[in-house]
């Protein structure tokens, strides 16, 4: 029989000594809640992903192809000899650590490998070995190990900690992109057939249906309807959005979430009453019916694949130039792997110009995708739109900087425009929160499944601590965002961390304060409750 | 029974546990601290103790804060329930959700109780605290009671998150198949009282 512990045993008490066995010794234990669900074997054969098996996280056997070792070792010198920026990020770090303490998930776990510098050693140490000659040489006493089947484990667990949202390459005195390091590590795995089902299924509805859910055409187009409905109920007005209709000037592609999920729902009414209220020559299309990539979350080949669907889409359709909504990794695929992946647009397509003000969009020349915000935002510099703040008076909003836009593509004002003109009480978080240094919602990079809700609450405690600052201080009860993802995962890390705070997109904001043309009297917000003020009228 | 509330007159006569412990008011905050600390990786601790930004180091923050908050009651008459309330359910809520069993999660509210001992212990007039140390030790008690409630909060509101983000997730697709079945949304929900 043992003893019973004591108190201060059971708290386990300081201890200052180093740790018994190294980095490379400790052993990740795959509790519940800190590892995603596999992917499916037919989804993964469904997709011609190389090696689908099925395998349990929580097993210690992973069935994984009995040449694994070298799989990994031609898979990672096939990408060595591709990406000069892989062979630069894994020889140049000096391991000086500034990105060490900039990791939301080291913030919330504690854990030291996910400081991004450790967690990229991983790998490191593992290239240091076979394709570094002081690695063959020295072995550990350089950081470098052999590979095992240990290691492949740590690199599913770690890997998959990492949201991609690339604060720590803002603090790199080099600029290494760790995302991109846990893009090729997720690679890797996949060539040994682990994947996660969170990302994977998303990839094959997307492939083979055009959205992440998988809705077909008719049910998506009805459950657009369904969204009319309510916005006729709320202003009166009928909104017809055309589907899948060739020649019209515009394709507008939007995460599905915005669709189907809410909060996003209201932020979709939001996009379609600016629309009929600008009379925008537009169609949606329900094959490119996601703006969402999870392929950037799986591999290259993935994420050229699915982006090109939407250009493919374009082409068909003979639009212009495609209006792209408030997503994030959809962005960051657009504004700077799109060019080198898939090449020149389709011949059809033109420089954007904003129809109602005139606006040569020069930014998206290459792409011919311009994303909502700046759209918006150039209309209400130009007086197109008539936006009434007080219908949003009830809220003090604050504005969270998606990873994505912010520190992919720099769109760090546009937002804060739009939201600051329909809005009466615009409140920032604190400086080294937002723009550039934003914190990560701790579900980006297709981390957003509820069995690691409590990983996510982790990774969120940055985020939500800073809500939390801001909510006290200035009683904010709004955060506004421009992702779908992050319309996903804030909601469950507002009421966490912050409880009281709800979550909107930016165009739901606009479109609660857009004066419409022939509107009745508004006196419901877009989710049908009150406008301020309206009670007293009564 | 005595409570730990002192007066200068107690500090001069250095016989009450008031006067015993508030010499020792900051290194004891600061042992507490470390217990915490401790209850994380050696690779972090360095860091949790060095930087000083609430937003740059969100854990290290609401474990100093929670520290001040409980050291009070060792020098307070009526410690004021709502400030201990919130510091405690503020370094709760992180704790809940890391990768801490229960009673390491909670249980660093027991480490006060060490951390007293040693200081009366070593000042030699342990029999003369006696019964003040029995109403400080019920104290600590009842925020470690605390502690184990918001624990339990934060824990059931972890998995309620989840029931609601399905919910969310899946909102229009249940609209439609109501719809499909000649119902509306809302004749699904329960009536709320």
């Amino acid at each position: 029989m043992s003893k019973l512990p004591k108190a201060s045993e059971l708290a386990k008490s300081i201890s200052y000594a180093f740790p018994k066995v190294s980095w490379m010794d400790t052993k990740p234990a795959f509790a519940p809640g800190t590892w995603c669900y596999p992917a499916k074997k037919d989804t993964m054969e469904g997709l011609g992903m190389p090696n689908p098996h099925n395998w349990n996280p929580a097993e210690e056997d992973w069935n994984l192809p009995e040449n694994w070792e070298e799989i990994i070792y031609n898979a990672l010198k096939d990408r060595l000899e591709k990406y000069r920026s892989l062979k630069v990020f894994l020889d140049i770090c000096v391991r000086c650590g500034a990105c060490a303490d900039k990791c939301h998930f080291f913030l919330g776990t504690g854990d030291p490998k996910n400081m991004p510098v450790l967690r990229v050693e991983l790998l490191r140490s593992v290239y240091r070995r076979d394709f570094t000659t002081v690695g063959k040489l020295l072995g550990k006493v350089v950081g470098a190990r052999k590979l095992d089947k240990d290691v492949i484990k740590e690199w599913f667990y770690y890997f998959y900690q990492c949201t991609e949202c690339r604060r720590c390459s803002l603090f790199c005195p080099y600029g290494i992109d760790t995302a991109e390091i846990t893009m090729i590590v997720r690679e890797l795995l996949h060539e040994l057939g682990l994947g996660i089902h969170w990302i994977m299924d998303p990839v094959s509805n997307c492939n083979r249906t055009g959205n992440h859910l998988g809705i077909q055409p008719h049910a998506f187009r009805e459950i657009v309807e369904f969204l009319c409905e309510d916005i006729e109920t709320i202003t009166g007005i009928q909104i017809k959005p055309p589907f899948n209709e060739k020649g019209h000037e515009v394709l507008f592609i939007t995460p599905s979430g915005d669709v189907f999920a809410d909060p996003g729902i209201y932020t979709f009414m939001g996009y379609l009453m600016l629309f009929h209220e600008i009379g925008l020559d537009y169609t949606l299309s329900t094959y490119a019916s996601e703006g969402g990539n999870f392929g950037s979350f799986t591999s290259a080949y993935m994420m050229k694949k699915l982006n090109a669907k939407m250009y493919a889409e374009a082409e068909r359709l003979g639009s212009k130039w495609i209006l792209g909504g408030e997503c994030g990794h959809m962005w960051r695929v657009v504004h700077q792997y799109m060019e080198t992946m898939n090449g020149p647009t389709p011949a059809c397509m033109e420089t954007p110009k904003s129809p109602i003000t005139g606006t040569v969009f020069h930014n998206a020349a290459a792409t011919k995708m311009v994303h909502i915000t700046e759209f918006t935002a150039d209309l209400i510099k130009h007086n197109k739109i008539t936006l009434d703040p007080s219908r949003n008076a009830d809220k003090i909003v604050t504005f969270h900087d998606s990873c994505n836009p912010a520190r992919g593509m720099g769109l760090l004002e546009e937002p804060r425009y739009c939201i600051q003109a329909a809005c009466e009480n615009f409140v920032e978080m604190p400086e080294n929160t937002i723009r550039e240094q934003t914190f990560c919602c701790g579900g980006g990079s297709g981390l957003n499944t509820e069995e690691i809700m409590e990983l996510r609450m982790r990774g969120g405690l940055p985020r939500g601590n800073a809500l939390r600052f801001v909510q006290e201080k200035h009683g904010v009860n709004t955060m506004a965002c421009i992702c779908a993802i992050d319309r996903a995962t804030l909601p469950p890390l507002a009421d966490y961390w912050a409880p009281g705070v709800s979550v909107t997109g930016t165009h739901e904001l606009i479109a609660n304060a857009l004066v419409m043309k022939g509107e009745i009297k508004r006196t419901l917000d877009l989710r049908q409750e009150d406008l301020p003020g309206v009670e007293e009228d009564e | 029974m005595s409570t730990p509330q002192g007066t200068d007159e107690d500090i001069r006569s250095g016989t009450t546990l008031y006067a015993v412990l508030w010499p020792h008011k900051e290194a004891m905050v600061n042992r507490w601290v470390g217990v915490v600390h401790g209850s994380y990786p050696f690779e972090t601790i360095g860091f949790l103790r060095t930087n000083s930004n609430r937003f740059a180091n969100p854990v290290g923050y609401r474990t100093e804060e929670a520290a001040k908050a409980l050291i009070e009651i060792l020098f307070t008459d009526q410690p004021e329930e709502a400030t201990l309330h919130k510091a405690v359910d503020e370094i709760i809520r992180v704790r809940a959700i890391q990768d801490f069993p229960p009673e390491t999660a909670v249980g660093v509210v027991f480490a006060l109780k060490d951390i007293v001992r040693e200081v009366v212990s070593a000042s030699g007039q342990g029999a003369a605290c006696l019964r003040a140390m029995w109403a400080l030790e019920s104290r600590i008690d009842a925020v470690a009671l605390m502690a184990f409630g918001a624990y339990a909060r934060h824990r059931e509101r972890l998995h309620l998150l989840k029931v609601e983000e399905h919910k969310r997730s899946h909102s229009q697709l249940m609209r439609l198949a109501m719809r499909k079945a000649g119902m509306e949304p809302e004749e699904a929900e329960p009536q709320k009282p």
